[in-house]
């Protein structure tokens, strides 16, 4: 176990015709910014995986356990714990004294990972405005007790692995905004960082190993996540009862254009030489349906990712690729035949079939902060 | 022809001296005056003296601990000639017609304005101080402009010139002060020369062939320096000359900071009330207002002393009174006749009164006591009517700055007094991090409040008032906590003092490189030395004559390691040049020397052989300065410099320097092996860096980056070198620079590993070099001889094998030619390869071979797929090189299975099966056993600094891949292909695969149809941006456009903000946003839904936990879901530094 230092400061590119052309020798300077360079993006380019919209129109409070939002992931090679950001609203027509938001990780064994929760709102009239908000910042832990907070005990995620997500309200909690985000682990050699090297030592092979294991589970598994879209509430979610495909956010439209509501991704720059100007990517359904499909279409209107919902409620998984380019997107779905109910989808960036290649849990050993 | 110096350099030449002093018409030589004014026609040089000698003693040396060190010396000696002119000329006292200026000059300045220009002549020259200015007429007073000289050109006869493109005079600046803590006596201005210490002296040598000088522009520069004393020994006139690295080692930066003493009294601000009550009635309340006072009842805003506030109070009881409101007849003063001052209030007539004073008014009055702030203090006293004095309970005070700000929402506000110095506004340059709500309407400054406390300040001057407002804790972590502990600063009734000091701090923040120029041009006039350059405020520059730096000097600090890093420096007071950069330049390796008539930075470098860039050996030996024909090599073991552990301090609080010398932090690096080698201890060298910081204050050098790059280098002067001395041919010493790394071979000199006398190329750096020109001796007819020698250091570990990267060819899959098909023919076995990717970008440096001629015929190559889908298996061949020509590698069995739809790279073999050749290049070992394959001795890493000249973006575009594993094992090549790679992806993916992207869209549509006037709240959420730290140098935005529209068609508009802070409001109608960091405004009157155009906010003041807030507010009318594009974006970088107004 060897620390490793890694500055957090955001440096320029390496001016690598400075330091690696045919004619100049190895230096300790040029490897040690490699090596730090790779521990700045494991350390601090770690992904952020989910931002609300935010919207002051937050549902009224129920006694009932709600699920507001969902949201699958992959974790990043160096991820390690996970951290959620509630903005609490104050409940508005309950009485308990103890509402709470919620968001609860399982994996794709649908085995509890964790919890993270936010404690706020006790108060008999609310006013929906951030004077009467309250923000809590949260890891993910383990409680036996939902009402026991600080009984948590801590939660490290694993290195590239697919997580779910459920953010729910409980006992009248109204939870206005949400934002989650990994945190890398502890920069140390047992944790897959590279080791400094000085001038006059000895060229290792695992000087230059090191950095190409960081670089290709960090571009491989480390790509950002994307874009997420999830119903307000599971009573409201849409439920799609025809064949024709509809926008999903609005529900109302059919056809793909500048008037319709989609996202801009930004996927310039993104893509490896054997890829060929695509990005790979992998998106993720959650509905409930038994012939449904939830489309990508790009801004021409062509389907360029499309999920099957066949099994009922659970997450539907697919993988395409994405054009390195920025452009709008838009979601579709419909149900081919019977219905179906459309609760969240998930796409980020991720290089799947060479997934295996880089998680190798005997080099990734966890190591983590012990604070946020 | 060619010039002095290539002369030189090619062999012996006959040559003379020609001096040039700054303002001195005449040009001194050593050869025919006449000859000396051919060579300099083009100059403002006309005449010239005779009968000089030049005894010119060149000595420089560098030192890993002593980064800027002297030049050597140079003593002029004039004997008489022209009678005598030039010992007159620096001797006499009566200096012709004489005058004073009235108003400053600074370097640009086209017009002296003096006290009179009776006595001088319509049109010539006249001195001030060390410059001559010319001018072409003059003018006597008229009416309030007083005489003037007209047709000024400045820096007349400056023998070096700015940095400005063309180059101009060099002039200076000439300052009128009232300054009380400068000597108040004005710049003489005189018709002859007064002053000649400090002129700036220019030796040039020139080539003579056939009686005829090499021209100004051809000659050589062979010292450049200053006047330091002029002596007369009754035979000739010794001029004392310092080299410019002394100048530059002794001079001081900082000497004229703002300071000034905060006004007495007390910031009274609006809002605030008086009210006085009596037995006969109650007075209207007398209230502070912002604007002009409506009646007698109100008092402006602002400062208010005791005497000031007893006119004011008197005043408003004669009113309440004379309105019938009191009947009581009172008046205020101050009692300094006990042992104590108090406030005295002596009323009358009225037999009780209750005065309620705002409390700071109550504390300065003696009312209140010090500290305790609860909004008022109620005064009141009874009696029978008769005269009494009602006494306060505490003295007065002179002076109060109240710390906890509540007079001015949170932040202070003060007058100041006694201003010095000139204010320099940093609104543009504060650090990124210092202040997300600075109001950039404003000039801010930093300060030092009471020696204590550094404040964030805005320097606003009304009419003759000047106020330090909205001051503030400063965000960075320079001086101590600003808490409750601390007691409010006053200043007693009784004290003489000037009052509570403050003075500014400057902080200059840019790049390492661009802050070393900004140094070194600056003169106080924007622009005059140096277009970008030159644009510090007087004193806070070095102010050297930009002929002396341009582009070399330019290029030298853009080739320091760090040099794009950004550093942020801290000047608090007048500080030399030495003691402000040295830390940095030492954890940089860095170095300031002299060479080919430029200063320069240079960088130690590990000695190599391949980094050498001349042989040192028998045939250009020369007699040593001191004996006549010992030509023997004298080598020694040096522990001189060896310091196996360091101490460096940094963090340095500027508010307590009592403790040593302000620097909070340390960290110690130890080279344990040496210090074990050395028995269990060795000698430390304490390294003070006065720019870096911890990572937490979010400003300045990095201490982590800076010490990694201390410790790589660090084992060259961990351990015990070797100094060589020997002497050098003098056609040599302009060619060799200190640091350059040379390959000694000497018979004289026993090998390191062999302990046997002789030694063959081996590499050693040049650390200290000293010559003399030779020349005419005065007073004998015989000229002395020129002499070289020079010091070089070795290193511990020299004699191992270091080597330049294994090469790399990348296949041009381009190219599909005739039978070739992405780069390989498979019937001719030939690859054809890019040209020079390898070597350099084609267009910054021409490189000496083509990437294919490094692997010339019988090598052992390995051709190995680029970017394989599994790093573990890729596609590969080993072969051997049939024949080589120009970008085609032939091979020998050649490659069954070639795709072309790949691409592919040509690295050298193994190492176990490339050829002896191919071994001298760089292999890797593995750390089981340190040995490449089991057998071959490792290779080392150099400390050598990279090439000084190189493409940033070299091979950007060629593709973003992930190297297979086998260039990363024991026995690969360290190939060069394989290390721009990795750097592209890693450098990718802190750009763009990482960029955090967080499109949110609602499903409900969120609007304003309530709230006609103004920003109604529609969302905000917290926004993760990344733990990274972001500044002025390097930074990141965010990209937004909404999905949005008008729901009726009239103008909307939709704002988004990028805040640090949550809002706050208890409505959602017009919040408060907390620590805006940027926010964009889109307006539409369509009513169509439409994405709004990609605007980009600032990121770089986001918190360093990557916690901030996305704030959307809209106007009435405005529909929207949310945020369509939310998208990081790569690293933004410049190499810009600001430039104070």
């Amino acid at each position: 176990m060897t620390a490793v230092t890694i500055s957090k400061y955001a440096q320029r590119p390496l001016a690598v015709g400075k330091f690696a052309r045919n004619d100049l020798p190895p230096t300790a300077r040029f490897q040690q910014q490699l090596g730090e360079l790779a521990g700045y993006n494991a350390l601090c380019r770690a992904k952020v995986v989910f931002r609300s919209v935010g919207s002051l129109t937050i549902p009224a409070s129920s006694a009932s356990t709600r699920v507001r939002a969902r949201f699958a992931w992959h974790s990043g090679p160096y991820a390690s714990r996970l951290e959620v950001r509630f903005v609490m609203a104050q409940q508005n027509n309950g009485t308990a004294t103890a509402p709470f938001g919620r968001l609860q990780v399982v994996n794709t064994a649908g085995e509890y990972i964790g919890d993270a929760f936010a404690r706020f709102g006790a108060s008999a009239t609310a006013v929906d405005a951030p004077d009467y908000f309250g923000t809590r910042t949260s890891l993910l832990g383990k409680s036996d007790q939902l009402t026991l907070l600080s009984d948590n005990v801590p939660v490290y995620i694993e290195p590239d692995t697919d997580y779910f997500a459920t953010i729910s309200e409980h006992d009248y909690g109204r939870i206005q905004s949400v934002s989650v985000r990994e945190i890398s682990m502890t920069p140390d050699t047992d944790n897959g960082y590279a080791q400094a090297v000085t001038t006059g030592g000895i060229i290792y092979d695992t000087d230059r190993a090191t950095p190409v294991t960081m670089a290709r589970a960090l571009y491989r598994q480390g790509g950002a996540h994307l874009w997420n879209w999830w119903a307000d509430t599971d009573a409201t979610a849409p439920v799609f009862s025809t064949a024709t495909y509809t926008n999903i956010i609005d529900t109302t439209s059919t056809d793909v254009s500048s008037f319709r509501p989609g996202a801009r991704l930004d996927l310039r720059s993104r893509s490896r030489l054997k890829d060929g100007g695509q990005v790979p990517v992998v998106m993720k359904v959650y509905a409930d349906g038994t012939n449904g499909v939830v489309r990508l279409l790009d801004s021409t209107g062509a389907t360029i990712i499309s999920a099957s919902v066949t099994a009922g409620a659970r997450w539907y998984p697919v993988q395409g690729l994405l054009p390195n380019t920025i452009a709008k997107y838009d979601l579709h779905a419909a149900a081919l035949t019977g219905t179906m109910t459309l609760y969240a989808v998930s796409i980020w960036q991720g290089d799947v079939a060479s997934q295996a290649v880089a998680a190798s849990p005997a080099y990734l050993r966890i190591r983590a902060f012990d604070a946020a | 022809m060619g010039t002095t110096l290539t002369a030189k350099n090619a062999g012996s030449i006959a040559s003379v001296f020609v001096i040039a002093i700054e303002g001195y018409e005449f040009l001194l030589t050593t050869g025919l005056p006449a000859a000396a004014v051919t060579a300099w026609a083009v100059t403002d040089w006309t005449q010239a003296l005779g009968g000089a000698y030049v005894d010119l003693d060149n000595e420089q040396s560098i030192d890993p601990y002593a980064p800027i060190g002297g030049g050597g010396k140079c003593v002029i000696r004039v004997v008489p000639t022209a009678g005598d002119r030039f010992g007159i000329d620096t001797h006499r006292k009566f200096s012709g017609a004489e005058t004073q200026l009235v108003e400053s000059i600074h370097r640009g300045t086209g017009t002296l304005k003096v006290l009179s220009t009776a006595a001088f002549d319509a049109s010539g020259y006249v001195y001030i101080g060390t410059e001559c200015i010319s001018y072409t007429g003059k003018t006597s007073t008229v009416g309030a402009v007083p005489p003037t000289f007209t047709g000024v050109s400045r820096g007349r006869f400056s023998p070096f010139k700015t940095g400005r493109i063309p180059e101009t005079n060099y002039a200076h600046d000439h300052r009128v002060t009232l300054d009380p803590n400068s000597v108040l006596l004005q710049p003489v201005v005189s018709s002859l020369p007064r002053v000649w210490r400090g002129r700036w002296v220019a030796i040039y040598e020139h080539r003579v062939v056939d009686g005829v000088l090499d021209t100004h522009a051809e000659a050589h520069l062979a010292f450049a320096g200053r006047v330091v004393d002029i002596e007369d020994d009754g035979k000739a006139v010794s001029v004392e000359c310092e080299h410019v690295l002394d100048v530059v080692q002794s001079a001081t930066v900082g000497r004229q900071l703002w300071s000034a003493n905060v006004k007495d009294g007390v910031y009274l601000k609006e809002f605030n009330s008086f009210l006085m009550i009596d037995s006969g009635g109650q007075a209207e309340r007398l209230w502070v207002v912002s604007g002009t006072p409506a009646s007698a009842y109100e008092m402006t805003q602002g400062y208010y002393t005791n005497e000031d506030l007893h006119a004011r109070i008197e005043a408003y009881w004669a009113q309440a009174l004379i309105d019938g409101d009191l009947t009581g007849s009172y008046s205020i003063y101050v009692d300094e006749s006990g042992d104590s001052p108090r406030t005295v209030i002596h009323w009358s007539v009225s037999t009780s009164f209750t005065f309620i004073v705002p409390d700071l008014a109550a504390q300065l009055m003696g009312f209140g006591e010090l500290g305790n702030n609860f909004g008022s203090v109620w005064v009141n006293d009874s009696g029978n009517g008769g005269a009494r004095d009602f006494l306060s309970n505490f003295p007065p005070v002179r002076s109060i700055v109240d710390k906890s700000g509540i007079i001015d929402n949170g932040r202070l506000s003060f007058e100041v007094t006694d201003e010095r110095g000139t204010f320099i506004s940093q609104t543009d340059s504060l650090p990124a991090v210092f202040d997300s709500s600075i109001d950039p309407t404003r000039t801010w400054g930093l300060f030092l409040f009471d020696g204590n406390v550094t404040i964030l300040a805005a320097y606003t001057v009304t009419g003759t008032t000047i106020e330090l407002k909205n001051a503030k804790l400063s965000p960075v972590n320079i001086g101590p906590a600003y808490n409750d502990d601390l007691t409010s600063y006053s200043v007693p009734w009784d004290d003489a003092s000037p009052g509570i000091p403050v003075r500014q701090i400057l902080v200059l923040s840019a790049p390492t490189a661009s802050f070393l120029k900004l140094i070194t041009y600056s003169t106080g006039t924007v622009g005059h030395n140096h277009e970008s350059f030159d644009a510090l405020e007087l004193g806070a520059g070095l102010a050297i004559p930009g002929s002396l730096l341009g582009s070399t000097f330019e290029a030298s600090c853009d080739a320091l390691p760090g040099a794009t890093e950004s550093v942020v420096s801290i000047i608090d007071k007048t500080t030399t040049l030495k003691d402000l950069i040295e830390g940095d330049l030492i954890l940089r390796r860095a170095f300031l020397n002299w060479h080919n008539g430029t200063l320069r930075f240079g960088s130690w470098r590990v000695p190599t052989r391949d980094a050498a860039t001349i042989t040192l050996d028998e045939s250009n030996k020369a007699t040593p300065a001191d004996t006549t024909d010992d030509h023997r090599t004298h080598s020694r073991e040096s522990t001189e410099w060896q310091r196996p552990i360091a101490r460096i301090y940094y963090d340095r609080d500027i508010t307590d320097l009592s403790t040593n010398d302000g620097y909070r932090s340390t960290v110690t690096l130890e080279d344990s092996t040496a210090v074990d080698d050395m028995g269990g201890s060795g000698p430390l060298v304490t390294i003070k860096v006065r720019n870096a910081f911890g990572e937490d204050a979010g400003v300045g050098a990095n201490i982590k980056s800076l010490i990694a790059n201390f410790l790589a280098t660090m084992p060259m002067f961990s351990r015990p070198g070797r100094i060589l001395t020997r002497t050098i041919t003098p056609t040599l010493v302009e060619q060799i620079a200190l640091g350059d790394i040379v390959l000694v071979t000497d018979n004289t000199v026993r090998d390191s590993i062999t302990g046997i006398r002789s030694v063959e190329e081996v590499p050693a750096v040049v650390v200290r070099k000293s010559d003399t020109p030779g020349g005419g001796v005065e007073g004998q007819d015989k000229a002395s001889d020129p002499t070289a020698t020079v010091e070089l250091f070795v290193t511990s570990f020299s004699a191992r094998p270091e080597a330049n990267y294994a090469p790399t060819a990348d296949v041009d899959d381009t190219y599909d030619a005739g039978d070739f098909d992405a780069g390989y023919n498979s019937l001719t076995k030939v690859l054809r390869c890019y040209g020079y990717r390898y070597g350099d970008d084609g267009s910054v440096i021409a490189p000496l071979f083509a990437d294919a001629e490094y692997f010339p015929a019988g090598s052992r190559v390995r051709v190995t797929e680029r970017d394989p889908l599994d790093g573990t298996t890729p596609q590969y061949w080993d072969d051997i090189v049939a024949s080589q020509s120009v970008d085609d590698i032939t091979l020998t069995t050649g490659l069954s299975g070639w795709d072309s739809t790949k691409a592919y790279r040509v690295t050298p073999d193994t190492y176990g099966d490339s050829t002896t050749a191919q071994r001298l290049k760089s292999y890797q070992a593995d750390t089981a056993d340190a040995l490449i394959e089991n057998t071959g001795a490792p290779y080392l890493y150099s400390g050598t600094f990279g090439a000084a000249q190189y493409a940033e973006n070299m091979n950007s575009t060629i593709g973003i891949e992930l190297p297979p594993d086998l260039h990363g094992t024991d026995g690969a090549g360290r190939d060069v292909g394989t290390e721009q790679a990795l750097q592209r992806t890693l450098d990718n993916f802190a750009d763009d695969k990482s960029a955090i992207s967080l499109p949110a869209l609602s499903n409900v549509v969120m609007t304003n149809t309530t709230f006609v006037n103004g920003w109604k709240l529609l969302s905000y959420t917290p926004i993760f941006l990344g733990t990274e730290l972001l500044s002025s140098d390097v930074w990141r935005e965010l990209a937004l456009a909404p999905f949005y529209r008008s729901s009726d068609g009239s103008t909307v508009q939709l704002r988004v903000s990028l805040c640090r802070n949550s809002p706050s409001g208890a409505t959602v109608n017009t919040v408060s946003l907390g620590g805006i960091l940027d926010s964009a405004t889109w307006s539409t009157t369509n009513t169509n839904w439409e994405v709004g155009t990609t605007i980009e906010v600032d990121c770089r003041r986001k918190a360093f936990s990557g916690r901030a807030w996305i704030v959307i507010e809209g106007t009435y009318k405005v529909e929207t879901r949310g945020l369509a594009l939310c998208q990081e974006s790569e690293r933004l970088y410049t190499n810009n530094w600001w430039v104070p107004i």
